[in-house]
């Protein structure tokens, strides 16, 4: 079967650790683990580590008593942010349509370049030997005519990996999976599925669509039954700077209850703030998006004095904007977004100022439960009754 | 009321005296100028109802008398007028001022005299002698780092004995940036109460207006502490604040005796290099990111929409911070303050306070925080849909 659409996803092996490894040729085989705070997480390992069960997100504790002759480096994260504009600079050089999803991976839309690039296979061979000469690091691509099999086939032979999932052979490949590759199911619908005895990919689509509206509901149920059949018809979306960051919900009966507007506020606050925090943004602007039964659609719009990413701020200026719009007709949809994004976060201050120390600790602990144990495993009162 | 004085003789008293005042808001009595006549010369005096502004000018009285008028008209009726005698005369009317000038002939309406009231007297008694520019620079190199809340204590300049009493100590702090500048002054070091002295931003700003290079007497009672020239003819005096000064000696010891990186560069060269990296920066990247390696600092920019800027210089450095970030703008502002050659900027760690200092102002001290950055994700996950 020809491709109609070809997606490449690329992801830099063991990036960090081999960015070391790289400028530091005496590491070479050596277990070599970035995190060097006894307090903090593993933010990469290298494959000679990863064979002691050491992996990112691991506290460090635990990766020093899996590999205590491991060298543990404390992470230059700046040198890794050079290498990975060497690598996306020459990506954006060479193909047309990049999408930058982390500091180390990539999709890239190869239809339409063969005149350009060659076949798939070629060009995904032809793009790793160019970051190689570039910058000494391999890295592993995944082919297939959509975007999430791609991920999961860049997973596939790593590292230095390259594997081809053809329009033809998507199914095939996809079956015997456990329902967890697929990215974005988590951990809790994972272990839900698997109580009721449907572990892969195949068990999934024996049960049937109805099976899982039934049991995770329209719109979740839905998503995962195109997953499962192969489908997904997200585009690659160039650019690169992220704009925006944010959350919305489309009520399932219309409203004008304060209580319940503020409620599903916090909720999209956290999610903004969290994903926010998680990438590493400030931003400046929170926008309040709403929707009126008619289906007439309003913004409204407030810029802080300074960048933040803390729920609390968002969920402020948020709160403020709501007070602000008439409430006089119901709602059917109300959302948050937090623009004017950068890196730079709010300037310090001399002084202690112990409220937005504990905002910003508290802010951590619940990301950090949040990654361990799923997003509802912990969360604020004031979102409680809401559906996140 | 009755007399006659030269235009040139008053403008400049008049100026000072209608600054203060309120221009178009407040009750009208603040937005009175009077003109007291008495003793033999004209007091031109004017208040906000917190600063006060006395003068007293040369000219001609024939009548005795006080008259209050709209102060902005007429600062800009005198003002406009040529240089030349002018005669002010109350109307027995009791509710205007006649102004003439040649043919020229004006009337103002004037405000009730029970209105005014008796301005501080410049208190006498253990007089401070100072130095008028001495006063300015110091206002200039403090002001800048003051909070904008005016009602807490951060939005003050704040004079102080040095903890090993010897000097005096003033500063100015905002939160993210500190001032701090010390001098020698035995007889004003008598005048600062242990608490110190906290001078409000908007008064200091009125203050550098009114202040000239020549020398200035200062000094301080019934809460207000006074400044009048020289000669004795103007008199210019604001209320203190008493709030709680936040104590700054953590930071100040920090920086004096924690830090583990210097960084010495050229200042101009520096500023010269700011301005251009500015032209990248961004409603939300308002900053400068400083790469430090051995011999060289990178400065670098980039924004959304707008490019990125990159300038190698050559340095001094020393220490342990690879990376570090300063608000361009506030970077520029502090070096303009300096009028050593290099400057010496002690970092205490990426994140921490860092001290700047010139071998050639040795009293001047700045400290500023530097701008909380994130690298990009350390692992990405992709989201959990459901």
């Amino acid at each position: 079967m020809d491709w109609q659409r070809v997606i490449a996803h690329l992801d830099m092996d063991a990036f960090f650790a081999s960015v070391e490894v790289a400028d530091d040729p005496a590491l070479a085989g050596k277990p070599v683990i970035i995190g060097a705070n006894p307090r903090g997480v593993v933010s990469a390992a290298s494959y000679e580590a990863r064979k002691f069960g050491v992996h990112s997100a691991m506290p460090v504790m635990r990766a020093r008593k899996l590999c205590p002759h491991g060298v543990f480096l404390p992470g230059r994260h700046h040198r890794y942010s050079e290498v990975s504009h060497v690598i996306f600079g020459l990506l954006r050089n060479l193909v047309p349509v990049v999408e930058q999803t982390s500091v180390d991976e990539a999709y890239l839309d190869l239809t339409g370049t063969r005149r350009l690039l060659g076949a798939p296979e070629e060009a995904a061979l032809m793009l790793k030997a160019r970051i190689r000469e570039a910058t000494g690091l391999t890295g592993s691509v995944g082919l297939a005519p959509v975007k999430f099999v791609a991920k999961i086939a860049s997973d596939f032979h790593k590292p230095d990996g390259l594997t081809v999932v053809r329009p033809g052979e998507v199914a095939a490949f996809l079956a015997p999976l456990p329902l967890g590759k697929i990215p974005g199911v988590g951990p809790k619908t994972r272990d839900y599925l698997a109580k009721l005895g449907v572990r892969t990919i195949a068990e999934a689509l024996a049960r049937g669509r109805e099976f899982l509206l039934e049991h995770l509901g329209d719109t979740s149920g839905e998503w995962l039954w195109e997953r499962v059949n192969g489908q997904d018809d997200r585009p690659v979306q160039p650019g690169g700077d992220q704009k925006s960051m944010g959350a919305e919900n489309t009520f399932e009966r219309d409203t004008r209850d304060p209580r319940e507007l503020a409620r599903w506020l916090a909720v999209q606050a956290e999610r903004v703030g969290r994903e926010l925090r998680a990438e590493g943004f400030f931003g400046r602007t929170v926008t309040l998006k709403y929707t009126y039964a008619d289906f007439s659609k309003h913004t409204r719009s407030r810029t802080l004095d300074e960048p933040t990413h803390s729920t609390e701020d968002i969920l402020a200026a948020a709160t403020a904007l709501l007070a602000g719009i008439s409430l006089e007709r119901e709602l059917r949809l109300i959302g948050i977004s937090v623009s004017n994004l950068d890196r730079v976060g709010p300037q310090p201050k001399l002084l202690p100022d112990p409220a937005a120390e504990r905002r910003d600790k508290l802010d951590a602990a619940l990301d950090a439960i949040s990654g361990k144990f799923g997003k509802t495993a912990v969360r604020r009162g004031r979102t409680l009754g809401g559906k996140d | 009321m009755l007399l006659k004085l030269f235009r040139d003789d008053i403008i400049e008293g008049l100026q000072k005296s209608a600054s203060i005042i309120p221009a178009k808001t407040g009750a009208a009595f603040l937005r009175t100028i009077w003109l007291k006549v008495e003793d033999g010369s004209l007091k031109v005096m004017s208040t906000d109802s917190n600063l006060e502004f006395c003068g007293s000018y040369p000219a001609e009285i024939v009548e005795d008398g006080l008259v209050g008028v709209q102060g902005r008209s007429f600062y800009d009726l005198i003002r406009k007028l040529p240089a030349g005698q002018i005669s002010l005369k109350a109307e027995e009317d009791g509710q205007h001022l006649a102004i003439e000038q040649g043919s020229r002939r004006y009337k103002l309406p004037t405000n009730e005299k029970s209105w005014f009231q008796d301005f501080a007297e410049f208190p006498e008694e253990n007089t401070v002698f100072w130095s008028g520019d001495f006063l300015s620079d110091l206002i200039d190199k403090i002001a800048y780092c003051l909070g904008e809340e005016d009602a807490e204590a951060i939005s003050c300049l704040h004079m102080t004995r040095s903890r090993t009493g010897e000097h005096i100590e003033v500063c100015g702090l905002n939160g993210h940036q500190f001032s701090m500048y010390r001098f020698l002054h035995e007889d004003l070091k008598a005048l600062v109460p242990e608490s110190g002295i906290l001078i409000q931003r908007r008064y200091l700003t009125e203050l550098k207006k009114w202040l000239a290079a020549d020398e200035i007497e200062l000094n301080a009672a019934g809460k207000r502490l006074f400044f009048r020239t020289g000669d004795k003819k103007e008199t210019f005096s604001l209320p203190l604040n008493f709030a709680q000064y936040p104590d700054y000696t953590t930071f100040l010891g920090k920086v004096l005796r924690e830090s583990s990186a210097t960084l010495t560069v050229d200042r101009l060269e520096l500023v010269d290099a700011l301005e251009r990296i500015a032209i990248f920066n961004t409603d939300s990247n308002r900053c400068v990111y400083l790469d430090l390696n051995g011999g060289e600092v990178t400065l670098s920019s980039q924004g959304q929409d707008v490019g990125k800027a990159n300038e190698t210089l050559e340095v001094q450095f020393s220490g342990d911070v690879k990376r570090i970030a300063f608000p361009t703008r506030n970077l520029i502002e502090i070096l303009s303050h300096f009028s050593s050659e290099k400057v010496s900027f002690k970092f205490t760690g990426a994140e921490g306070p860092c001290g700047v200092e010139g071998a050639d102002d040795p009293e001047y001290l700045v400290i500023i925080m530097p701008m909380k950055i994130t690298e990009e994700t350390y692992y990405n996950e992709e989201d959990e849909a459901i």
